[in-house]
């Protein structure tokens, strides 16, 4: 037997199906958003179905975007030169949020994965090539993360990007800003060490 | 709830809610277990990056009966094959192994051979250039040790010997069967590849070789090609399904 109206019931439902909710913790969501004004309600509402209707990938870049091409991809102040290739939205938002960059991006939507079956004709790459061809780029910056799917998606473009005469560069690896030697990995320390620089 | 260490390496892994990764390991002393590693994606500390395939770690774990998952709670890298990552073509070699070990390790099966088999070809990998005899060699002993082994001693169906089969100009390997059979034989059955007398002695001499002596062995080009058609078949048909990760072999190009 249902212990609320129906309609408590069905948003509880269709809550629990994001991630990381559970039963409680929607039931928790669903109470705040009936105590809530009409217009926060509606403007919920409105913010999840314009999420489905306005978003779509940009047609050069490949991040998610409501205009078509990414306002990243319009702006005439950003570097032409520089290509960051990135493996999802998220890590796009991340370098963007350091301020330190300000070249252009190409997000791949994932890695080379064998043991997923996830191969180079999954992701954006064959889109990449063609956009070092039609583009004047002078250097790659391949910013996968530094796990051996990633490294394996680095190691490919690599080998596909470097006949073009296209300077590929891979972000640096290291200890963290606020880490400690004493806590670090091996293999951190010695990418770290590797890429020492001159002060 | 029981604490329990021992040496693992990382077969599988993958993201799971904000945080956490869900880890499939092959022990040494528990066989193939699963684990939720909650936090690795953010620890730094408990885990020290190490949960990343091919990581041969000392893994310590919490284990309740009865739950399929077991809760990692730290653990010490032991090494990491850094060789492996750096090159692709022995990305791609490591990801065939680490696939074929998930696919024929049932879980909470000790096994500690399969580990070192592993270990011994993850080492090989790093410390030598990729091989393609290494694959095959790795398929050969994974069978042996999971209860495949391969009989091309003799025909499985009228059970002459290679010695009479010398005589006979073709042998044949039976999927079904996984076992050799003699031209005569072989037009009783389906599923069958043709391959050479040499090449059904190599698989046989393979099972058997001491591990130090299989890193240097060289196949010659027939055996390789025979080899390679036949172990791969046997395998998928006995797992009913082709390897991602060997089908990723033969697709992408380093």
């Amino acid at each position: 037997m249902a212990l609320h109206a129906k309609p408590i019931d069905q948003l509880i439902e269709a809550l629990t199906k994001l991630p990381g909710v559970g039963r409680k913790t929607a039931s928790r969501l669903a109470f705040h958003i009936l105590r809530s004004s009409p217009s926060e309600a509606q403007a919920l509402a409105r913010a999840i179905l314009d999420v489905k209707e306005k978003i779509h990938l940009c047609s050069v870049c490949f991040n998610l975007t409501d205009e078509d091409p990414c306002r990243i991809c319009k702006d005439g102040t950003r570097s032409r030169d520089v290509l960051c290739v990135v493996e999802g939205p998220n890590d796009l938002i991340a370098i963007e949020n350091t301020g330190a960059f300000h070249g252009r991006y190409h997000v791949l939507h994932g890695t080379v994965s064998p043991l997923e079956g996830v191969g180079p004709d999954d992701l954006k790459i064959k889109e990449l090539m063609e956009r070092l061809q039609k583009e004047e780029v002078g250097e790659v910056i391949l910013a996968t993360n530094p796990t051996v799917e990633g490294g394996a998606t680095a190691l490919y473009l690599t080998e596909l990007i470097k006949p073009l005469g296209v300077k590929v560069t891979r972000i640096a690896f290291g200890i963290p800003m606020g880490g400690e030697i004493e806590y670090s990995d091996g293999m951190t320390l010695s990418k770290a060490l590797e890429g020492r620089r001159e002060v | 709830m029981p604490l329990y260490t021992t040496n693992a390496i990382v077969i599988r892994c993958y993201p799971y809610g904000e945080s956490d990764k869900i880890v499939t390991f092959l022990t040494k002393d528990f066989g193939k277990i699963k684990a939720i590693a909650k936090g690795a994606r953010r620890s730094r500390r408990r885990f020290q990056n190490a949960l990343d395939l091919f990581s041969h770690i000392r893994l310590i774990f919490f284990d309740r009966e009865g739950m399929g998952l077991v809760r990692a709670d730290n653990c010490d890298l032991l090494h990491s094959f850094p060789r492996i990552r750096e090159d692709l073509k022995k990305i791609l070699y490591g990801n065939y192994y680490l696939e074929l070990v998930n696919e024929m390790a049932g879980e909470r099966e000790a096994n500690s051979e399969a580990f070192d088999l592993l270990l011994f070809f993850l080492s090989a990998l790093e410390e030598m250039e990729p091989q393609e005899e290494h694959l095959r060699m790795f398929e050969i002993r994974m069978l042996s040790l999971f209860g495949y082994q391969p009989n091309v001693k003799r025909c499985n169906l009228c059970k002459r010997d290679w010695r009479e089969l010398r005589e006979t100009p073709s042998l044949f390997f039976s999927l079904e069967r996984g076992a050799s059979v003699c031209e005569s034989c072989s037009s009783a059955l389906n599923s069958v590849i043709p391959f050479s007398l040499g090449t059904a002695r190599l698989i046989e001499r393979i099972s058997q070789m001491d591990l130090e002596k299989i890193r240097r062995f060289k196949f010659t080009a027939q055996a390789l090609s025979e080899s390679r058609e036949v172990l791969t078949k046997f395998i998928t048909y006995h797992l009913g399904k082709e390897l991602k990760s060997l089908k990723a072999l033969g697709t992408i190009k380093t």
